[in-house]
């Protein structure tokens, strides 16, 4: 009995008051019955925007739809952002200078993708029907990511050169010029490292004077690179030694916290399994890169700041996303669970707050949605920095019923 | 030189075997004794998935690819490792798509809603699709061995049963013919599911047999002969005599490991996917942990290596051991064709490029 107190006692001074309700779930509008996939969230003029890919190939759109923050869906039917002929999809979206812009790749030149944008208002309005191309060079530019710098948006992407990718990046002004020509280039892998000479998918964040881009070198190592008027002089963390893909970021004002999937210590890419990795990142100082056993973790002034794992019993953890809601860092991702052996994995979403420190303010992960008949996929998280959080994700239907699409579901978190 | 072991197969349809599945005749055109290839990257093994156009490879896939094929119009298909879905390359379009599947689970219905336990690392076997490309048929390992249907005309995913029901003893083995049709063989009497795209067979299957090293074997359907491998060797099954070869014993002096030869001696790493020509006289095996494929002349009884060759072009050669010259590929390294010539090869790594799915195509003006 005394023991138990004790460790009641210790688990409440380890993790302190954390009051954060989540709502029920409730979903968004289908677009014409096509299945939803790949969300992304933002906040921006007391709105939230969730955008989705509809449709999968050749029957892809980009769609979207405004919640209140209350949870109010304000769309009924999803705003049609770009219905262009063939594929659009992998969408992103970020919010600057009173309005939104949604990013995507798009296949209407049925050659090879392109990156295009479109502004919508916070009142619904889609100012660039079908969207405007950011850049439409030769090969393959794809799996854009963007976020608003304070001045312009900075929009980066994966650039084919011929035997792999680089990450290059342009910016886009509030009334959609496109600045810096077809982009420029960014990030490289280094050649020393054996193939692939490939960059990985782009995370990108604003930090008040430039932005941060993150990207995996040759399939794994995780770098990261600081913007100043488009360019960039080269990464300021390279070679770190540690894996990670999937970058997010969020910021409290004082640092930056990046989320990512690591390989470190779990296997190896081989065993099929991913841990997950969190940074923290001061905004102002040398960054300083040490390799702790959970992947990359950044020191200033040679003090290590955070190096955590997203979920305690070390997972295939996939898609973390991540916002500061005024109060503590909200962590949304997806993994693969088994309830019962010889039973299939199915996919669930997981949310962890940590603290402006890094501190995990809950003894452990909540699973907040999926079911073996109803697996939840790729969360998108947004708040409005005030302590409302909105998570997104992929609700994928009642076994029964093959003829229900999948959906954009979502649950709010009100925090203290 | 064969070895008949335990394995004793009976077959209730032992007689209408050799000529069903609309076979018109047991003498198919043969592949080109002697072919040149060309060979290009279509899917880059990235750790992340991108669609889109294959042109130098420009779209990827997620981890080691294993479970793969090719139909008659060079589609190919393959199940993706760390991701639950099935993908294809369009031949017409150059494209690529993600086919099947969504996220992890097991869910029967439409393409893009369906779910599959998925495929990972040593997990990743055997996917086999119809010469007309219109059943494909995979063992779904995360959703717990079960075999898989995805009625490519349809665009539905069916489940049609265990790979191995320990309960009843039943062994559900899919495989290709040298034709392009697909066969379900069952054991202890019993019938496969009814399913479009394969005929079934039932065969007495005893409890030695390596259903637990299913991959993606080859039949030969007009010879009454099922080839399959084990860890250490490709075997050949005479479907009426019941006898079971292997095809490359050790003899009396076996070679090392993954050196190019006579049948003899032959000693193998861990052979991965099996394929056979149109003629029925060339066996694909894939290298699995040593660094090509290998074609097997079932006439000549010889063991060629897949190489490139000094014009540049790519081809079978005799006299290589494992080394830097003739390394195409990590593990693992499985090489099918289709009934055309046409192939598909899953690379860990190539060189210093990157690994993936190659194309390996015939080149024009030679068959």
């Amino acid at each position: 009995m005394i023991r138990t107190l004790i460790t009641c006692m210790a688990v409440l001074t380890s993790f302190p008051a954390i009051a954060a309700t989540l709502s029920s779930e409730a979903h968004l509008p289908a677009h014409a019955s096509t299945h939803a996939h790949a969300p992304a969230a933002v906040w921006g003029d007391d709105v939230f925007l969730v955008v989705w890919q509809a449709g999968r190939n050749e029957q892809a759109d980009i769609v979207g739809a405004r919640l209140n923050k209350e949870g109010k869906v304000l769309d009924t039917t999803p705003l049609v952002i770009c219905q262009a002929r063939d594929e659009q999809a992998r969408p992103r979206v970020a919010f600057g200078t009173g309005q939104f812009l949604v990013v995507w790749q798009d296949l209407r030149s049925e050659r090879d993708y392109d990156v295009y944008a479109a502004r919508v208002t916070p009142d619904g309005k889609v100012l660039d029907a079908d969207g405007f191309p950011v850049t439409t060079g030769e090969k393959n530019q794809a799996e854009p990511a963007v976020c608003h710098d304070g001045s312009a948006y900075q929009v980066v992407w994966r650039h084919y050169y011929g035997r792999g990718y680089h990450i290059h990046g342009g910016r886009v002004e509030a009334k959609g010029k496109v600045l810096d020509g077809a982009g420029m280039l960014l990030a490289t892998p280094p050649k020393a490292y054996l193939a692939p000479w490939n960059m990985g998918t782009p995370g990108v964040f604003s930090l008040g004077d430039g932005c941060v881009v993150a990207a995996a070198r040759s399939g794994r190592w995780l770098c990261l690179w600081r913007i100043r008027d488009g360019k960039t002089d080269g990464p300021v963390v390279s070679d770190p030694g540690g894996m990670g893909t999937d970058p997010a970021f969020a910021s409290d004002g004082k640092h930056v916290l990046m989320v990512f999937t690591t390989f470190m210590n779990t296997g190896g890419r081989s065993s099929g399994r991913r841990d997950s990795g969190m940074l923290l990142l001061p905004l102002e100082g040398e960054w300083v890169a040490e390799t702790s056993r959970f992947g990359t973790h950044f020191t200033r002034e040679g003090g290590a700041l955070a190096a955590r794992q997203l979920m305690e019993s070390g997972r295939y953890v996939r898609h973390p996303s991540v916002a500061w809601d005024g109060d503590a860092y909200v962590v949304a991702w997806d993994v693969p669970i088994r309830h019962r052996r010889q039973l299939p994995h199915y996919d669930a979403v997981f949310l962890r707050r940590f603290s402006s420190e890094g501190k995990a303010l809950s003894e452990e992960e909540e699973q907040i949605a999926g079911s073996p008949d109803t697996p939840a996929y790729r969360p998108a998280v947004a708040s409005d920095g005030t302590g409302t959080t909105l998570v997104a994700y992929e609700r994928h239907p009642d076994s029964t019923d093959p003829d229900v699409p999948i959906v954009i579901a979502f649950r709010t978190l009100k925090g203290t | 030189m064969r070895k008949t072991v335990s394995m004793i197969w009976t077959f209730s349809l032992l007689m209408a075997f050799p000529v069903r599945g609309g076979e018109t005749s047991p003498n198919a055109a043969e592949l080109p004794e002697d072919p040149a290839y060309h060979m290009r990257l279509a899917v880059r093994k990235a750790g992340v998935i991108l669609d889109g156009p294959a042109e130098d490879a420009q779209a990827e896939g997620t981890d080691f690819l294993k479970g793969h094929d090719m139909d008659a119009a060079g589609n190919i298909y393959w199940s993706e490792s760390n991701s639950p879905v099935i993908r294809s390359y369009r031949a017409t379009t150059g494209r690529v798509i993600t086919l099947a599947g969504s996220v992890r689970g097991r869910r029967d219905g439409p393409l893009e809603s369906a779910r599959f336990g998925g495929w990972w690392y040593n997990a990743t076997n055997l996917l086999c699709v119809s010469d007309d490309g219109k059943h494909l048929f995979v063992i779904d390992r995360g959703a717990g061995n079960l075999w898989r249907y995805v009625d490519l005309e349809a665009g539905v995913v069916r489940t049609i049963g265990p790979l191995n029901d320990k309960e009843s003893k039943t062994t559900l083995c899919i495989v290709k013919d040298r034709r392009g049709g697909i066969y379900a063989l069952t054991g202890q009497g019993k019938q496969a599911p009814p399913c479009k795209g394969y005929q079934s067979i039932s065969v007495t299957l005893p409890s030695t047999f390596p259903w637990y090293a299913v991959d993606r074997w080859a039949l030969d359907a007009s010879a009454g002969k099922l080839y399959y491998h084990t860890r250490n060797a490709p075997h050949a099954v005479d479907l009426q005599t019941g006898e079971d070869e292997n095809l490359t014993p050790p003899g009396d002096n076996p070679r090392k490991p993954d050196l190019s030869g006579p049948f003899v001696g032959m000693t193998w790493h861990c052979p991965t996917g099996m394929s056979i020509s149109p003629g029925g006289r060339y066996l694909f095996v894939g290298g699995g942990d040593s660094s090509s494929f290998y074609r097997l002349d079932l006439e000549e009884r010889h063991i060629f290596f897949f190489v490139k060759k000094p014009d540049g072009t790519y081809g079978y050669e005799d006299g290589f051991e494992r080394d830097e010259k003739c390394r195409l590929s990590m593990w693992p390294a499985a090489g099918v064709f289709n009934t055309l010539g046409n192939g598909a090869w899953a690379s860990s790594k190539h060189d210093n490029t990157d690994g993936g799915i190659w194309l390996i195509t015939l080149i024009d003006g030679q068959k």
